[in-house]
């Protein structure tokens, strides 16, 4: 068959829609293997260090801030503050106290059962320094990476409780999904009953919450009963605190409902977490492919 | 062939088109880092000069320079790699292919054209990550792609101030 177009008046190279044609295939391209496979994870940590120097010197301004609005605080506020965190550590001095105790006798037990003594873990002390600013996750970003030890899959608290998992680890910094991502699953064992439930962040505006789906319309529980981590995933240790339960409604659904619960820890405010390094490293994803939360 | 009344302007400073579009990714690191999540609403700035030099200059910026800033914001935002890259890469490729006509228009006229196109640029981001199931963004994103069209006029008359100039300097004169 003929040509029948006319050749080019002038040479002006590549035409603009190869190059939409080859940028856009590499676009679905990385769509693809970005969280799956290494390539993505290698991509993304190549550019990350690139771009590292200039997020560190952009979210000075903020740290800066953080630090003057904590120097600022009144005296008062400072006083009650102290006074506070004085009870608390007292509170948990004893607490730590028994804990001691209670590790020793359950050392003594679990030898006597047989059963597979619990790892103890190492824990390193890290700071929130932004939130990602990705719509469609609850992400945020700590100041400790690969170098100092972080691994994937770490499980990360605050004062109060359970707050993320380590998602992505970049050489100096890393990613923590929060546990109010709705992609996020976290399970748990009510404290009083003992029985296990799966919590995923809740898709709602205001206070974060978490969700408790599928309640049996029977099912043994109150409002504000304690859920703790139940370990049974070897990401996060047993025994944290995750959440309260909140008010129930009257009547539960006839088939299934959700029930909605408080998080311990203090998401949205948090500077300061520590990251729970497992001795034996944990799969990357362990959490999500447990809970089977993410696609 | 030009509009009537259009005035001849300098030729582009390549060190200035090149350290426009830095300033921009940084600019939009900083507010994106500044307002979390919550600022949905955020016009893209690198995006505006992006399009602006796809439309002045389509044969310095086009639709590679594009893809690169589209990743580095992927990998700052921590969005889906490639979710901006294509994105910017389908901006930059309609801003190309309607840059003649374009420059026919008075700036608001072109502000007014732009807005199908931005909006583009966002619905095909909100799409992508509609389909790997992470849902919609919510009403106050749709107030960007308005934000980005109205700043279109002032992006032009700094970005073409330097070219502005007269083409003979003179010390008694300020301009």
């Amino acid at each position: 068959m003929l040509d029948r177009s006319p050749p080019a008046l002038f040479k002006q190279g590549v035409t603009a829609f190869v190059k939409l044609t080859i940028c856009a295939g590499l676009s679905f391209g990385l769509m693809g293997i970005d969280r799956h496979a290494g390539v993505g994870e290698s991509i993304r940590a190549a550019l990350a260090t690139a771009l590292y120097p200039v997020q560190f010197a952009l979210r000075q301004p903020m740290v800066w801030a953080a630090g003057m609005a904590d120097f600022l605080q009144q005296h008062g506020d400072a006083i009650t503050e102290n006074q506070r965190l004085e009870r608390a550590l007292l509170e948990s001095s004893l607490q730590a106290q028994r804990t001691q105790y209670l590790t020793i006798e359950n050392q003594r037990l679990e030898a006597l059962l047989e059963l597979r003594a619990i790892q103890s873990n190492h824990s390193i002390a890290a700071r929130v320094v932004a939130e990602t600013p990705d719509t469609y996750a609850a992400r945020v970003v700590i100041d400790k990476g690969s170098v100092d030890g972080v691994l994937a899959g770490a499980a990360v608290i605050d004062t109060q409780g359970v707050f993320g998992q380590v998602t992505t680890v970049y050489p100096f910094s890393s990613e923590v999904t929060l546990i109010t991502d709705p992609n996020h699953a976290t399970p748990v064992m009510n404290a009083r009953t003992g029985t296990r439930a799966v919590l995923f962040g809740a898709q709602k505006s205001g206070p974060p919450l978490l969700e408790m789906r599928y309640v049996n319309a029977n099912a043994d529980v109150k409002a504000n009963d304690v859920l703790l981590t139940s370990g049974i995933d070897g990401v996060y240790p047993p025994g944290l605190q995750v959440a309260t339960v909140n008010e129930l409604p009257d009547t539960l659904d006839a088939n299934y409902s959700t029930l909605y619960c408080t998080p311990s820890a203090r998401v949205a405010i948090t500077r300061e977490v520590l990251v729970i390094i497992p001795s034996q490293p944990a799969a990357p994803t362990a959490a999500e492919t447990d809970s089977g939360g993410k696609p | 062939m030009m509009r009537r009344g259009q005035p001849l302007l300098l030729p582009v400073s390549p060190l200035f088109m090149a350290s426009s579009l830095v300033a921009m990714l940084l600019l939009n690191m900083f507010l994106s880092d500044l307002l979390g999540p919550s600022g949905v609403w955020l016009p893209d700035l690198l995006a505006l000069v992006l399009v602006f030099w796809n439309v002045h200059q389509p044969r310095r910026v086009s639709i590679g320079w594009a893809f690169f800033f589209g990743l580095l914001m992927d990998v700052h935002a921590s969005a889906l790699l490639g979710q901006h890259a294509l994105a910017y890469s389908v901006l930059s490729y309609f801003a190309i292919s309607m840059h003649r006509r374009l420059r026919w228009f008075p700036v608001d006229g072109q502000a007014l054209q732009l807005i199908p196109l931005l909006l583009t640029a966002h619905l095909l981001q909100w799409a992508v990550r509609w389909v790997v199931g992470d849902g919609l963004p919510g009403w106050p994103a749709l107030i960007a792609p308005a934000l980005e069209a109205t700043l279109w006029p002032v992006v032009t008359v700094i970005l073409l101030a330097p070219q502005r100039r007269a083409h003979n300097p003179d010390e008694n004169r300020p301009l």
